[in-house]
């Protein structure tokens, strides 16, 4: 009975220890992403990730003219018959061609700058 | 989000199952991507080329499909309804006749088609055995 409870205690610590390890490179993956699309104003900040395998995710901040700070996070919805993409609890609508035309393009970016500063090791 | 700005310290705890997961996610992400942006550009409309447009306003509209009846489109009327000749019957195809009455099946239809072929041939011998002398 101990020795299950402390398989269980060990197994969890070990789901958690993983999960936050997996947070943790997607940071990192989002601070390498977010230069990927030039400088960012001062006292902003931007964010660009692979959540998964179908959800991509663009985070910025920046201060508006009124001196009040601004969110917005875009949330790309990858399906086999198109990309559709959801901002601020907004429901999902498609992106135009041209649109996905430059994600296609950040993405094969940001899998190539990740690669290599991170998982050429992998 | 607090950033974590050592990678390295990041790096040293990370077991390389889970870097190898990731690996996997993003070149799986990307590929979905470019799978649907081929998708995408697939069901775009070729743009009609300019050649074709300068063309074709003088005889037809650019738009113009098969299925568009022309505006000066008549159907042919049948004024003289003597020429309209009656519809053979046959058996075979006797399903396929539309029923004289509206509510009536397909089986009724060839069923009353029958009766009314059998009555008009047992005329057609009355009327020949009346025109040759001979009775029933």
């Amino acid at each position: 009975m101990i020795t299950k409870i402390l398989k269980n205690v060990v197994g969890d610590r070990s789901k958690d220890r993983a999960a936050e390890l997996h947070r943790n490179l997607i940071r990192h993956e989002a601070q390498i992403g977010g230069t990927l699309f030039g400088p960012v104003p001062n006292g902003g900040r931007r964010e660009f990730f692979c959540l998964d395998d179908r959800t991509w995710v663009w985070h910025e901040e920046w201060i508006d003219d009124a001196g009040k700070r601004q969110t917005k996070t875009t949330r790309y919805d990858i399906r086999p018959s198109g990309i559709l993409k959801a901002q601020d609890g907004q429901p999902y609508r498609p992106v135009s061609l041209e649109e996905a035309k430059h994600l296609k393009q950040a993405a094969m970016l940001y899998e190539q700058r990740v690669r290599s500063e991170m998982y050429s090791h992998v | 989000m607090q950033q974590d700005n050592s990678f390295e310290r990041v790096k040293s705890q990370v077991p390389e199952l889970i870097e190898q997961g990731r690996v996997a996610a993003l070149q799986l992400g990307v590929m979905h991507i470019i799978d649907a942006f081929d998708v995408m550009q697939s069901m775009q409309k070729p743009p009609i080329p300019e050649a074709v447009l300068k063309f074709a306003p003088k005889y037809a509209p650019v738009n113009a499909t098969p299925e568009v009846i022309p505006a000066n489109f008549q159907s042919r009327k049948v004024h003289n309804l003597s020429v309209v000749k009656p519809v053979s019957f046959d058996p075979l195809t006797a399903a396929q006749v539309t029923p004289a009455t509206p509510n009536m099946t397909p089986a009724q239809g060839y069923a009353q088609a029958a009766h009314e072929a059998a009555l008009s041939t047992a005329d057609h011998l009355r009327h020949m055995q009346e025109q040759i002398g001979i009775s029933a």
